[in-house]
């Protein structure tokens, strides 16, 4: 193989379980404390408390799945998808947060970890979805075929084939 | 359709754990829990924070010397050229700011805490109960 190609087979591929870690962990850390997650959403004020305790109680397990996910070959495309929807949700709250001026602790992990600013979460998500570009181009380029299909022969090397003994 | 299926699979995956989490787990929300005001924290959330987050005591001062949460520093806005500098000195950059004033009717705590973002003190949070929500589950205090 290729040495490029290699290197960026390694780098798809530690992308990949880096999502997997980051979402799994950040599941980990907001379903041991679903309320204060709630409450967390509720500081974005774009959802009423019901949609937040809704969410608090789901969000958690969906990023937990889909992190694990990522690490199953059969069900990883789902969960890329997962992943991806996910990340350009809470890139948007942050932006919307950003935009209103609402200086928030992004709750992005939950209570259990220090704060952390819209600016900082802002980064790390663009970072993430970096990653998530790069796997999507990786497996978009190994579905495309990777050299030209033969053209079909014409009549006159049929011609020349068929007169060989 | 294959793509959608796994996505289905995933959703329903995760929803199993997330209706048991919101039938028995000792930290669910209440559904009908009045709402937050935004930048108001709940006392459970509060204590969840740990240690990391700085109290602040924004009572008339008298009332803050008859009693106090742990660890909270005294700062209102009567004294607070003379109080500011002794907060400055427990908070680090970047440290949860957490204020409380008497109770849930008092507006002392969102007032010193909108004093505190204009000084570029962030992020800050307003206990909600206040001092009653505080003694209401720390009644030896």
């Amino acid at each position: 193989m290729h040495f490029g190609n290699r290197i960026v087979r390694w780098t798809v591929c530690l992308s990949q379980v880096a999502l997997a870690v980051v979402f799994t962990f950040a599941g980990v850390l907001k379903a041991a404390d679903p309320n204060a997650f709630a409450e967390e959403i509720m500081r974005y004020q774009l959802v009423p408390w019901p949609v937040a305790v809704a969410m608090a109680l789901w969000l958690p397990f969906l990023e937990m799945a889909a992190g694990a996910g990522i690490l199953i070959p059969a069900l990883r495309t789902g969960a890329l998808a997962i992943v991806t929807a996910l990340l350009l949700t809470f890139t948007a709250a942050l932006l919307s947060a950003w935009q209103r001026g609402l200086n928030i602790d992004c709750g992005c992990f939950g209570p259990a970890l220090g704060p952390q600013t819209v600016i900082q979460a802002l980064a790390r998500d663009g970072l993430l979805l970096a990653m998530l570009a790069g796997v999507w181009a990786h497996r978009a380029r190994r579905l495309r075929p990777l050299t030209p299909a033969p053209a079909e022969p014409s009549s006159t090397s049929l011609g020349r084939i068929s007169k060989q003994p | 359709m294959k793509l959608v299926r796994q996505i289905g699979l995933l959703c329903l995956l995760s929803a199993v754990p997330a209706l048991l989490s919101a039938a028995f787990h000792p930290r669910r929300p209440s559904w009908n829990q009045e709402a937050l005001a935004p930048g108001e924290v709940t006392l459970a959330t509060a204590e969840a924070w740990g240690a990391g987050t700085l109290w602040v005591d924004a009572r008339p001062a008298a009332a803050y010397e008859a009693g106090h949460a742990p660890g909270a520093v005294h700062l209102d806005l009567v004294n607070w050229e003379a109080d500011l500098p002794k907060f400055l000195d427990q908070w680090q950059p970047g440290q949860r700011v957490l204020v409380y004033c008497s109770a849930a009717s008092c507006h002392l705590a969102e007032e010193v805490a909108g004093r505190l973002r204009q000084n570029r003190i962030e992020p800050v949070f307003v206990l909600k109960g206040g001092w009653e929500s505080w003694q209401k589950h720390h009644p030896s205090s």
